[in-house]
């Protein structure tokens, strides 16, 4: 784009400087060894698990980004995607395929399970909604369990507020919790 | 509708095309963590954010995203496409292509069927497999 961009990015730099810092290391046999060593040192942070920073090489204003990421933060199981195990969110969810194991929602976020999906497990969010089928412990304490017309639901449903449309197939233990003080 | 993100990777992205990622899902956002398997049937698009930990199987076709400051530690992740920009833990596996962006790090075997790209500033450490592997 400009000089700037390219001195920012020119991913030489980080070899060079400990070169020109340590002179006196190239002089001995395994120099050029030492060196190399030396720049991977310079350049080695904490740990390997680090948060790496984006290269923004094309159009630096993130202005709109924040926007954006809220508008796509939620967790989505597509249809045709199958997930076993154990997910912890701190954002919504939607379930349009399947779902197997223990979901925690933060607070204050819901589980939407669409009419193809299937949930089965253990769930925990403020609101739940069940359109498609869902077995197990399903957990709104302190908020809102409802079940569409389509939906099928086996096990335990633990809930503050309750709504059942007409049709829905709710063969549960229904426990009502209080809601939070 | 405008999704700002989507158009930097446009431009950034050298191999994998472009459209591959345009419509991913967003299977787990920044800051949430998975732990477990995930396996698809259909040709899908999905992202990752976030941390993950287990497989990830996409039986047909199929592209995955690890996007800016998502972590995945994997002992099977398989898909036509991978575009990794983020940090990921052992064996990865595109039966198309590969490609590693400018911002990521790769510890563990990358296998690959057709087609490998490698941004300068990428991390890379551990074992390639290309198409001829066999020889």
């Amino acid at each position: 784009m400009n000089d700037e961009t390219h001195a920012q990015t020119s991913p030489l730099d980080a070899a060079v400087q400990p070169e020109q810092a340590q002179p006196e290391m190239a002089a001995d046999g395994a120099g050029p060894l030492r060196v190399l060593a030396a720049a991977a040192a310079a350049r080695a942070d904490t740990s390997f698990l680090r948060v790496p920073q984006p290269a923004r090489q094309f159009g630096t204003d993130d202005s709109l980004a924040p926007a954006a990421a809220r508008l796509a933060h939620e967790c989505v199981i597509p249809t045709g995607m199958k997930f076993k195990g154990t997910a912890d969110l701190p954002c919504n969810m939607r379930i349009q395929g399947e779902f197997e194991g223990k979901v925690t929602a933060a607070e204050g976020f819901s589980i939407t399970v669409e009419v193809a999906g299937v949930l089965s497990g253990e769930s925990h969010a403020t609101n739940i909604r069940i359109e498609g089928k869902a077995d197990g412990v399903i957990e709104a304490n302190g908020g809102l369990a409802s079940f569409g017309a389509k939906a099928t639901c086996t096990g335990e449903v633990r809930y503050t507020r309750l709504a059942i449309e007409e049709g829905a197939d709710v063969e549960a233990s229904m426990k009502k919790a209080k809601a939070a003080a | 509708m405008m999704n700002p993100p989507q158009e930097q990777n446009a431009v950034r992205m050298r191999l994998v095309p472009p459209g591959k990622v345009a419509g991913a899902v967003n299977v787990l956002p920044a800051a949430a963590t998975m732990n477990g398997s995930l396996e698809a049937r259909s040709d899908l698009c999905i992202r990752i954010d976030g941390n993950y930990t287990g497989k990830i199987d996409m039986k047909v076709g199929g592209t995955v995203h690890i996007s800016v400051g998502a972590v995945v530690v994997t002992d099977m992740l398989v898909a036509d496409f991978i575009y990794v920009e983020g940090t990921v833990k052992d064996d990865l596996h595109a039966r198309q292509a590969v490609e590693l962006a400018a911002t990521s790090i790769v510890h563990g075997s990358v296998r690959y069927d057709k087609h490998l790209d490698i941004h300068p500033g990428a991390r890379l450490t551990g074992q390639m497999n290309g198409p001829d592997a066999q020889l």
